[in-house]
C-alpha cells in the first residue's frame, strides 16, 4: 500500500495545463487521464472501477467545476473520489468550504505543492470507511 | 390673502403638486420616456414627510435633527433609484428643482405668501433633500465602481494565471537532472508568454481607451494595415500550423482613421480566431471597399461554430465562451469600442459546424482611393 497511486483525473479546459499536468504526474508513477469540463470528468469518473483523484479547473464551459461537484456528490461512485480544485480566480481559498473536496491548489502551483495535495487527498479518500475493503491499484 | 398655514396648504395639494411636478419631469430630457411609476418613485411619501416637517416647525420644533430625519431616509431611498435609472446627478438636483417650482406656481396661483420661518423651513427641508439625494447617490455609485473594478481585477488575475500555471510546471519539469527541453516544451512555453503579453496588452489597451478623448485619425494604407494584422498574428498562427490568408480589395485603398486603434482592434479579432481555431486550419483576413463605400474588414476563423446563444453574449468585456478561453473577454469588447469611436459596425456571423466571421466596417466619409 506503501507506494500505491491512486489513478488521477485531470479536468481542466486548458489543453496546455493538461498537459503539462499528466507530464508530471506520470512522471511521479501516477496513471493519468484528463477531461476537459465537468461533463468529460463525469464520464471520466464513472468510467475509473476503482478509487481516483479529480484535479479539478473550477472556469470551464459546457460543465463547470461547482457543476461537476454537486453532479458527483449525487453519483453512486462519489466515495471513490477525492477532489482537488485548481483555481485561478483569486478567491480560490474559499473553495476547500465545497462539499467533497479534499484541498485547494491556487493557480499557478509548482510541483511542491502539488503532489502533498494529492498524497493528502488520497490519504482522505482511503482513510473513508466505504473504502475500508477496497484497495488502491499498485503504482508503476 | 390666506391665513392658511403652508402645512395644510401643500397638505390639501398634494395630488396638484404631484402632477405639477411630474409634467414638468416629462418635459426634462431624463423623464421623457420612463414609466409613470419609475419617475414618480418615492415623492407622495417626501410630500408627507415636508408636510410632517412643516407641521413640527409650527409646533415649535426647533432641532434640526427633528425636522429633516423623517426627510431623509426618503431622499435617500431616492437618490440610489435614480442611480439605478440611470439619471446623472445634474438631474437629480432638478428633481428637488423642479419641486420647488411646482410648489411656487401653486402658492402664486391662489396668492398665498408663506411667512418667513415657512420659507426657512421648507428651503431647509428641500435643500437637505438634495444633499441626501446626491450623497446617497454617490455612495451607491462609488460602490458600483469599486465593485466593477475588483471584477475586472480577478478577470486579470485569472487570465494572468493560466498561463503563469503552464510556465511554472514546465519549469519544474526542466529543472529535472538531464531533462532538456523537447519542442512540446518550447511551444507549451512561448504559447503561455504570448497569452501573458496579450492579456498586458490589452489591459494596457482598455485603460489607455478609456482615457482617450478623441481619435488621432491619419490616412490609413488599408492593404498595409492588414498586412501588420497578419504579422502581428503570425507567430501564434505559426504554433498552431495555421494558414493566415489574405485577401484584399482591387486597387490600393486609404481611410481616415486612428491607425493605433485601428491595428490593434484588427489583431484581437485575428488573435481569437487563430485561438479558437483548430491546429492545422485556417484563418482568412480580408479587407473591401463595396459600392456603397464602405470599408469593410472581415476576420474568419475555423473555431466550427458557436453554441446557440454565443452572438448576443460575447461583446462583453467578462464573458469567455470558447475552450481557449485566455484573452477572448476583452479582446472582443475593445474591437467593438474602437469601431463604434469610429461610427462604425462590429458584427458576427455564426456559421454552425464552419465557424465564425467577424466583420468591420467603417463608414464612408472616411474613405479615400489612393492616387
Amino acid at each position: 500500500m506503501k507506494d500505491a497511486r491512486v489513478p488521477v483525473l485531470v479536468v481542466d479546459d486548458h489543453p496546455d495545463i493538461r498537459r503539462t499536468l499528466r507530464e508530471v504526474l506520470e512522471f511521479e508513477g501516477y496513471t493519468t487521464h484528463e477531461a476537459c469540463d465537468g461533463e468529460e470528468a463525469l464520464a471520466g469518473v464513472a468510467r475509473e472501477a476503482g478509487p481516483c483523484i479529480v484535479l479539478l479547473d473550477i472556469e470551464m464551459p459546457r460543465m463547470d467545476g461547482i457543476t461537476f461537484l454537486r453532479e458527483l456528490a449525487r453519483s453512486p461512485s462519489r466515495h471513490l473520489v477525492a477532489v482537488v480544485v485548481m483555481s485561478a480566480r483569486p478567491e480560490s481559498p474559499r473553495f476547500l468550504s465545497l462539499d467533497g473536496v479534499s484541498a485547494v491548489l491556487t493557480k499557478p502551483f509548482g510541483i511542491e505543492k502539488l503532489l502533498p495535495a494529492l498524497k493528502r487527498a488520497q490519504a482522505k479518500l482511503l482513510a473513508t470507511p466505504a473504502m475500508a475493503n477496497e484497495s488502491a491499484p499498485e503504482g508503476e | 390673502m390666506t391665513t392658511e398655514r403652508l402645512s395644510a396648504f401643500i397638505d390639501g395639494q398634494r395630488p396638484e403638486l404631484l402632477e405639477r411636478w411630474i409634467a414638468k419631469l416629462r418635459q426634462s430630457a431624463t423623464g421623457e420616456e420612463l414609466p409613470r411609476e419609475d419617475l414618480e418613485d418615492r415623492f407622495r411619501s417626501y410630500l408627507q414627510k415636508l408636510v410632517e416637517a412643516l407641521k413640527a416647525a409650527e409646533r415649535g420644533e426647533t432641532s434640526k435633527e427633528g425636522l429633516l430625519a423623517p426627510v431623509r431616509s426618503i431622499a435617500a431611498e431616492h437618490g440610489g433609484q435614480r442611480l439605478e435609472l440611470g439619471y446623472d446627478i445634474a438631474a437629480l438636483v432638478r428633481d428637488y428643482a423642479f419641486l420647488r417650482e411646482a410648489l411656487d406656481e401653486s402658492l402664486a396661483a391662489v396668492d398665498f405668501e408663506p411667512t418667513a420661518k415657512e420659507q426657512s423651513v421648507l428651503a431647509a427641508v428641500l435643500m437637505d433633500g438634495v444633499a441626501t439625494a446626491v450623497h446617497a447617490y454617490t455612495l451607491e455609485r462609488d460602490a458600483k465602481v469599486r465593485a466593477a473594478a475588483a471584477k475586472h481585477v480577478g478577470f486579470l488575475v485569472h487570465e494572468l494565471r493560466q498561463p503563469l500555471q503552464t510556465l511554472r510546471l514546465r519549469l519544474d519539469i526542466l529543472a529535472r537532472p538531464g531533462r532538456t527541453a523537447s519542442p512540446e516544451d518550447v511551444v507549451a512555453i512561448h504559447r503561455s508568454v504570448q497569452a501573458l503579453s496579450e492579456t498586458i496588452e490589452d489591459a494596457l489597451f482598455e485603460s489607455r481607451f478609456k482615457g482617450l478623448q478623441e481619435l488621432q485619425l491619419e490616412e490609413v494604407d488599408v492593404a498595409m494595415l492588414v498586412r501588420d494584422v497578419s504579422e502581428d498574428v503570425r507567430y501564434v498562427a505559426e504554433a498552431k500550423g495555421i494558414d493566415v490568408h489574405l485577401e484584399s480589395t482591387e486597387g490600393p485603398i486609404a481611410l481616415e482613421a486612428d491607425r493605433r486603434l485601428l491595428r490593434s482592434a484588427l489583431s484581437n479579432l485575428a488573435y481569437n480566431a487563430v485561438k479558437f481555431s483548430p491546429d492545422g486550419s485556417s484563418v482568412r483576413l480580408k479587407a473591401s471597399a463595396p459600392e456603397t463605400g464602405k470599408v469593410v474588414f472581415e476576420v474568419q476563423d475555423s473555431c466550427g461554430g458557436l453554441p446557440e446563444g454565443a452572438v448576443e453574449k460575447m461583446f462583453s468585456p467578462f464573458v469567455q465562451l470558447g475552450k481557449d478561453r485566455s484573452g477572448f473577454g476583452l479582446g472582443l469588447a475593445l474591437a467593438r469600442q474602437v469601431s463604434d469611436a469610429h461610427g462604425g459596425a462590429l458584427r458576427v456571423h455564426n456559421v454552425p459546424g464552419t465557424g465564425c466571421s467577424f466583420v468591420l466596417e467603417l463608414p464612408a466619409t472616411g474613405v479615400v482611393r489612393v492616387q
